[in-house]
């Protein structure tokens, strides 16, 4: 007997266009539901077959013989054309199963033979059990089925259903998920994975059917389920032959649920798990977190795993909604400072109104802080939520849908929950706001995601840090000695040198921001070192004068400079990009070596070695060459080539001892 | 060049004038010809510079002006080669708009980077501050053409019309760049963008109950450059 899974949580769009990357990140969550039953049916029924269909053409050509559509209440307006299609074309049985129709029973449409609340596997085991008993599905009756928990049917008109599914008692007994059902879902680079049956955030409560008990998965199940991740990206990425080097940085595991970092004894458990198999040599973790969980502590254990990428699901600041763990600005200034440091990506998501009482100040607020703080993420998503089965705003609007609908759900614009632009006819719980207003709200929250640094692969990440790491150990070697006491100035975080200098030397900072140099000076240092900083000053000498009295007389000096005659940032200027007019971008004043020169003779300086870190120069020949041709013959004006060529201009010097 | 790009730069700002502008703040450089032609027909004509000088260093730690000011006020906000001089052009026009009224009008100057002069500046001796124009002394922020229209959408303005400094110099190898760089304002030295006041989120001004503040009345955009001086 073969049964159709068909997953009706993929927005149509990625349907539409499966190029796209991100299919919709409650997907993402959804899809553990496919593969967790996949898993268990292929164990507790090896005679069934399972295949995952997601258009009519596909299924029509290989037909199974049970379609089981899986669907949350973002898709669910699908349902029923789905169905009657299905009764048209193959008249086979069609079950549904899901966190929708778990949360609305009465929504069940007619051309839907039975629909399964709360968790799916036991009551499917259960029904494709009588199916092969009575010989194929075709032959299962109302009278049948009745009797087995969790399902509900309509007969002459009337709906029936039975006492609450059953749940997989014991965690111990699910199988893995197979992995394989997922094959055909769109771009699919993320493997999701859940470490609870708990309904811990709204996402999780959109995509999964309610559980009355809430379970934790043992660490053996855990680590076996990347395990077999892990062996699903060998067989899918086989023929590609990747290195190990960059294989690890492609296999990607999606860790949904909140209870895998607040379970923390377990979660050093995992983690010694993970480390005894290797796992982290392989593989990748992105991991959905509450705000306030992250810690150094965490982090530090995470990254010892290879964390690469954390996602941070959060709402206006001051919401109610208890899905969603409240935060407020410094949590999340927090939490973006020590994700920044441990250099961990983050993936954004903003839930713009989690409860009925959400006030146009609250949401401004959050955006104004969002607004300062958007390069801090990789991507920023929001999400307008209409009042939809699951959340208190479900709840919030009854009298309001029984005005509207009265007690008849069929022309309850389930699509309009679509989490693209907030539709029209989106019903919503916040009676003081109009669906015009959240439409402002929504299109602006896409503006800022503009706003976003670029998502950094794993793999560059991992090269960036690697080739930062050697350049600082060689310049330690050439320029420090042991036990050097040195003070660092710096603008951008990622080019400090202090997390890769070793023990032996004593490494200060001062931190340039907003033009200016702040923090106190150290007691005196051997080594001065201003590493790309004075572009952020905007007094660069009288700054850089105020460091150089805790630098001891003869006293060292590195500074480096980004050079703007280079022929790279030429383009810039024929083209100044948005990004670089805005405060974000941290580069004030630009330097020539000459001026630089000047500026540290003035400050009291020698200048002992002037090195250049030069482009490729075949690259950028011809272009070079054709530039100074056009000055020579346009304008009469000589270019000094050399200088195009140059990427960055490094100066050794020396404090004067009577300076 | 300067002296009298400042001179002339002055008086289409003056013509730009409409019996709509009654009160002006401005922000930046001195416009002394604006402020005494605002006194002579008894407009108002507010300075920031006066009011607050560290209207440079507004910042995301530092995000509020000390400004005894009414809001909603204005009729136009001058805001005259100020972006080029603080570390936030951001924050700072959207710390003034509040100050705008509802419909009111902004008129924002600034150079162009990527003018001719800073490309041979730049390429013949690698970044030389001047006295005045996109590479002063004082400036720490630079913008083009797009860049500043980005910022009037980030900061609430809607964009309604544009006028450009021309100047032309090295015409010959300007030419040639253009085509090459498919840049066309290679001769331009400075732009005026003229926006409107928009009221939709996040540009919600809620010190008063703005929950009723009826929806403005979007004006058409004006893409192309309009004028020159």
């Amino acid at each position: 007997m073969k049964v159709g899974l068909l997953p009706l949580f993929i927005p149509a769009q990625a349907l539409e266009n499966p190029q796209a990357l991100d299919f919709g990140r409650l997907s993402f969550f959804s899809s553990i539901l496919l593969s967790e039953l996949k898993g268990y049916l292929k164990e507790k029924l090896p005679e069934i077959i399972c295949e995952t269909f997601l258009t009519l053409p596909e299924l029509l050509k290989a037909p199974p013989d049970i379609v089981l559509i899986l669907s949350n209440s973002e898709q669910f307006g699908g349902v029923s054309d789905w169905a009657e299609q299905l009764k048209a074309t193959l008249s086979c049985p069609v079950w549904l199963a899901g966190s929708h129709i778990s949360y609305v029973p009465q929504t069940l449409p007619n051309a839907v033979d039975l629909g399964i609340l709360g968790e799916i596997e036991v009551p499917i085991y259960q029904l494709l059990k009588l199916a092969l008993q009575a010989g194929g599905a075709a032959f299962l009756t109302p009278q049948m089925y009745r009797k087995v928990p969790g399902v509900i049917y309509q007969s002459h008109g009337r709906m029936y259903s039975g006492s609450p599914a059953q749940e997989v008692a014991d965690l111990k007994q699910m199988p893995t998920p197979d992995l394989n059902a997922l094959a055909k879902l769109p771009d699919y680079f993320a493997v999701s994975i859940r470490t609870s049956r708990m309904n811990d955030s709204v996402f999780s409560q959109l995509a999964f059917p309610p559980t009355r008990k809430p379970r934790l998965y043992s660490v053996d199940y855990i680590c076996q389920n990347m395990v077999s991740v892990v062996q699903h990206y060998r067989r899918s990425l086989a023929q590609y032959g990747l290195p190990p080097e960059l294989f690890r940085q492609v296999c990607s595991i999606f860790i949904t649920d909140y209870q895998f970092v607040l379970q923390k004894k377990r979660l050093e458990d995992i983690v010694a798990k993970i480390k005894s198999l290797y796992l982290h040599h392989v593989c990748f973790l992105t991991v959905h977190l509450p705000v306030k969980s992250v810690s150094e502590d965490l982090l530090r254990l995470l990254k010892s795993v290879n964390l690469q990428k954390v996602v941070l699901s959060f709402g206006p600041f001051g919401h109610q909604e208890p899905l969603l763990p409240p935060c407020n600005a410094q949590d999340l200034d927090r939490a973006l400072a020590l994700l920044q440091r441990f250099r961990v990506g983050v993936i954004g998501h903003f839930f713009v109104n989690p409860d009925a009482k959400v006030e146009r100040q609250s949401i401004f607020r959050t955006y104004v802080y969002l607004q300062s703080n958007s390069t801090r993420f990789e991507s920023l998503s929001c999400t307008v939520l209409g009042a939809t089965p699951g959340l208190s705003l479900w709840e919030a609007t009854a009298s309001l849908r029984k005005q509207k609908y009265a007690s008849d759900l069929c022309q309850y614009p389930w699509s309009s929950l679509a989490w693209g632009t907030p539709l029209p006819q989106l019903l919503l719980a916040q009676k003081h706001l109009s669906v015009s207003f959240f439409q402002e709200v929504y299109k602006a929250f896409t503006e800022l995601n503009e706003r976003t640094a670029p998502f950094v692969t794993p793999m560059h990440q991992e090269a960036r840090l690697k080739t930062h790491a050697q350049m600082v150990k060689d310049f330690a070697e050439k320029y420090l000695f042991p036990e050097a006491r040195i003070l660092e100035l710096v603008l951008d975080t990622e080019l400090a040198l202090k997390p890769f200098l070793k023990d032996y030397h004593e490494v200060y900072q001062l931190w340039v921001a907003n033009g200016v140099l702040l923090g106190a000076l150290p007691q005196p240092v051997d080594v001065l070192i201003a590493a790309a900083s004075l572009h952020g000053l905007r007094h660069p000498q009288k700054a850089f004068a105020h460091a150089l009295l805790s630098l001891k007389p003869g006293g060292m000096v590195y500074v480096s400079i980004l050079n703007p005659m280079f022929i790279g940032f030429l383009g810039q200027i024929f083209k100044w990009p948005e990004r670089q007019s805005i405060a974000s971008y941290k580069m004030l004043k630009w330097f020539t070596d000459t001026t630089l020169s000047t500026l540290l003779d003035d400050c009291g300086l020698e200048i002992v070695e002037l090195d250049y870190t030069m482009a490729n120069i075949d690259d950028l020949r011809g272009t070079v060459e054709k530039l100074a041709k056009q000055f020579a013959y346009f304008a009469s004006q000589r270019i000094p080539q050399h200088g195009l060529y140059v990427r960055e201009i490094n100066i050794l010097a020396r404090k004067k001892k009577n300076a | 060049m300067h002296e009298q790009y400042r001179e002339q730069m002055g008086l289409k700002l003056q013509s730009m004038l409409t019996s709509e502008h009654q009160k002006i703040l401005c922000v930046g450089d001195d416009l002394a010809n604006i402020s005494s032609f605002c006194q002579k027909e008894g407009r108002e004509f507010v300075s920031i510079e006066s009011l607050s000088p560290q209207w440079r260093d507004i910042s995301r730690e530092q995000p509020k002006l000390d400004l005894d000011l009414p809001e909603k006020h204005f009729d136009l906000l001058l805001v005259y080669h100020a972006l080029e001089q603080t570390l936030d052009p951001e924050r700072l026009l959207l710390q003034l708009r509040k100050y705008v009224q509802a419909q009111g009008q902004c008129f924002i100057v600034a150079f162009n980077i990527g003018h001719i002069s800073t490309v041979v500046n730049l390429l013949t001796q690698g970044w030389s501050y001047q006295d005045d124009g996109a590479l002063r002394h004082e400036h720490v922020r630079y913008f083009s053409n797009e860049s500043l229209r980005y910022l009037m959408e980030q900061v609430g303005f809607e964009f309604t019309d544009e006028v450009v400094y021309q100047m032309l110099q090295e015409p010959a190898l300007t030419k040639q760049l253009v085509q090459l760089m498919k840049n066309p304002y290679l001769g331009i030295l400075s732009f005026i963008m003229v926006g409107r006041k928009i009221n939709t989120f996040p540009f919600i001004d809620f010190e008063e109950d703005t929950e009723k503040e009826p929806p403005v009345k979007r004006i058409p955009h004006v893409s192309s450059p309009t004028g020159s001086i």
